[in-house]
Formats: C-alpha cells, structure tokens, sequence
C-alpha cells in the first residue's frame, strides 16, 4: 500500500473478518443457471421436459420434448 | 486519460466520491478512526484530500490543478480504496455503464477491480448485506428467466424456492456480521462494515487474541445455526426436500469462511 504520497501505517492489519457465503452462493447459482441456459441451447425455448443434475458423477441429463 | 482503465476499473470520471467519515486528516497524517492507523501523507498531497472531505465529481476532483498530477491522483484513489476509504455514489446510468464496461474488458481478459465500501456498524449491516447481495440478486433473476424459457419447471415453485434462498441468505449473513459485531464492540473496539463485490467484513481496532479467535468462530456458526432456524421452521410448515437442500447447502457455505484463504478462517488458522 506503499506510494510516494502516501505511506501506509504497516502496524494495522486491514483485513476484515469477511464471510465469503455470498461468493459461494453465487458461484452455486452460476452452476444452476448455466444448466439452464445449456437446457435452452439443446432444446429450444420452453423446449425441455426435465433436465436431471446427478451430484455424485457430475453428470447432467437434458431430456427434450 | 481513461479513469476506468487507469483505477483497474475502480471508478469511472462521473462518479461522485468524498474521503470516508471515519478517515481525518490530522497534520500529515491520514487517522483511520475504524482501525486506528494513521498512513503518512506527503505534504503536496494534503490538499488533494483536503478536497475530497466534501462530496465531488471525480473528473473535477482530477481537473483541480494540486501540484500533483492526475496519475498521482488515481494512486492516492487506488490507496483509499484498498483501505476502503473513498465513499462512490453513482447514478442509474452510470451503474449501468460501469458494468458493461467491466463485462467487455473481462472477456478481454483484463484484470479488474470492485470498490470498497464502508458502511457504519450495529444497525449499518442491514444495508451493508443488502449492497453486498445486489449482484446476486442480478444472478438469481437472469437464473430465473432461464427456467422459464426451459419450460421444465413450474414458474411459481422456482419464483418461490428463489426468494426462499435470497431471504435465507440475507437474514443469516445479517446474524454471521452481527456477531462479529457484538464481539468486538464487546471489547470496546471501533468498527465498520467493509463490502467489496460480493465479500463482506468487519474492520475493527485490534481485539485480545481470544475474542478475536471467538469472533471468527462465532460468526459462522452464527450463520449456519440461523439457516438451520429458518429451513427447521419452514420445512415444519411444508415439508420441500428442496428447501432441506438449499437449508444444508447454505448452512455449509457459512462454515466455508473458516477456510484459511478467508478473514474468519485466517485468524484461526494463524492462532
């Protein structure tokens, strides 16, 4: 944080005690919606019948009407 | 110059900025009252910030002649906003054209910044999460109109599992800060909410190592335990495996700030 015009005080930490639940569940709704948008791609709009997210192989199944 | 490029996408020339309430220049020297620090200030640079106690445009901040040049400018904007000492208010418009800017220049693969912002503490966290939670709620309303055009779902059931998961994350992120909160004003220790993007902290004076190792600890448990409330009131009311899954995810999301990576997770791993 150093800068010819202005030097930081080194004695104090700036580091708040931060949650990072917002982040995650961001990232977590990404996930949701970019299964969506590729639901949208594979079968037109308003085109799929289900579209099943299988956690434990990572595997997602688009089933078209 | 481009102000947008040059701040590493900090701020944009019609931004409206002021130096933070919590930060008075004493002398040569920048006090911060939320930590305590006081950051030497070289005297050519004083007026600079002397400038910037009332609220301006900040293309008519940089036009002001100071005897420092406009670059040196944005580096004391960059330096305030990584102690998240600058307030920015902007309009509709100029939010607007702010993240478009930001989109295209990350497709272009180059690194950006989000400001810092200061909120006051105690009562201040409701705005703070609020503030923080925006791009979320960006996410959750374009996810939203993603399931409808698949057409696989019922609209009202994702409307409603929606605001189930933004409601369960604004109340319980709310009970995650307080804590903090509680703990260090317990101690007497000066603080403030700091929101960068989508991360939210408390920035306080030094504690006693055990109520700093406290805090860490209690703010996430906080969060979880105020999920599992809500999620146990709600599936008593209408029992939804989907409620339980949003329930657990959240409750575990909250435990992720113990990760050393993370201010809660840093001050415990470091103890």
């Amino acid at each position: 944080m150093n800068n010819a015009l202005i030097v930081a005080d080194n004695n104090v930490q700036y580091a708040p005690k931060e949650g990072v639940i917002l982040a995650v569940a961001a990232a977590w709704v990404i996930m949701i919606g970019s299964s969506t948008l590729a639901a949208i791609i594979l079968c037109g709009w308003k085109g799929a019948k289900s579209i099943n997210l299988d956690w434990k192989r990572m595997r997602a199944v688009f089933v078209c009407r | 110059m481009s102000v947008f490029v040059n701040s590493g996408g900090l701020f944009s020339g019609r931004d409206i900025i002021w130096l933070d309430n919590m930060l008075k220049l004493e002398d040569n020297f920048l006090v911060d009252s939320a930590t305590g620090a006081r950051h030497l200030v070289a005297p050519q640079a004083v007026p600079a910030l002397l400038d910037l106690v009332r609220p301006v445009r900040l293309d008519d901040w940089l036009a002001v002649n100071r005897h420092i040049t406009q670059e040196q400018k944005l580096q004391l904007m960059t330096f305030l906003d990584s102690i998240a000492g600058v307030g920015v208010s902007r309009s509709w418009r100029g939010t607007l054209e702010v993240w478009v800017k930001r989109l295209i220049y990350r497709i272009y693969g180059v690194p950006l910044s989000w400001n810092s912002r200061r909120y006051s503490s105690g009562s201040g966290v409701l705005t703070a999460v609020a503030k923080a939670m925006n791009p979320l709620v960006l996410l959750v309303t374009l996810s939203l109109v993603g399931v409808y055009g698949t057409g696989a779902f019922n609209y009202a059931w994702a409307i409603g599992m929606s605001l189930i998961f933004v409601t369960l994350i604004y109340v319980s992120t709310v009970a995650h800060e307080y804590v903090h909160w509680r703990i260090a004003s317990g101690q007497g220790a000066e603080s403030c909410y700091v929101v960068r993007g989508l991360r939210i902290g408390l920035l306080h004076t030094p504690l006693p190592g055990w109520a700093d190792r406290r805090s860490a600890l209690l703010g996430p448990v906080a969060g979880s335990l105020c999920v599992v409330g809500l999620v146990g009131v709600l599936v008593f009311y209408s029992y939804s495996v989907t409620i339980v899954v949003i329930g657990a995810t959240l409750a575990a999301f909250h435990l992720l700030s113990w990760l050393p990576m993370y201010g809660d997770g840093e001050v415990l791993w470091n103890a």
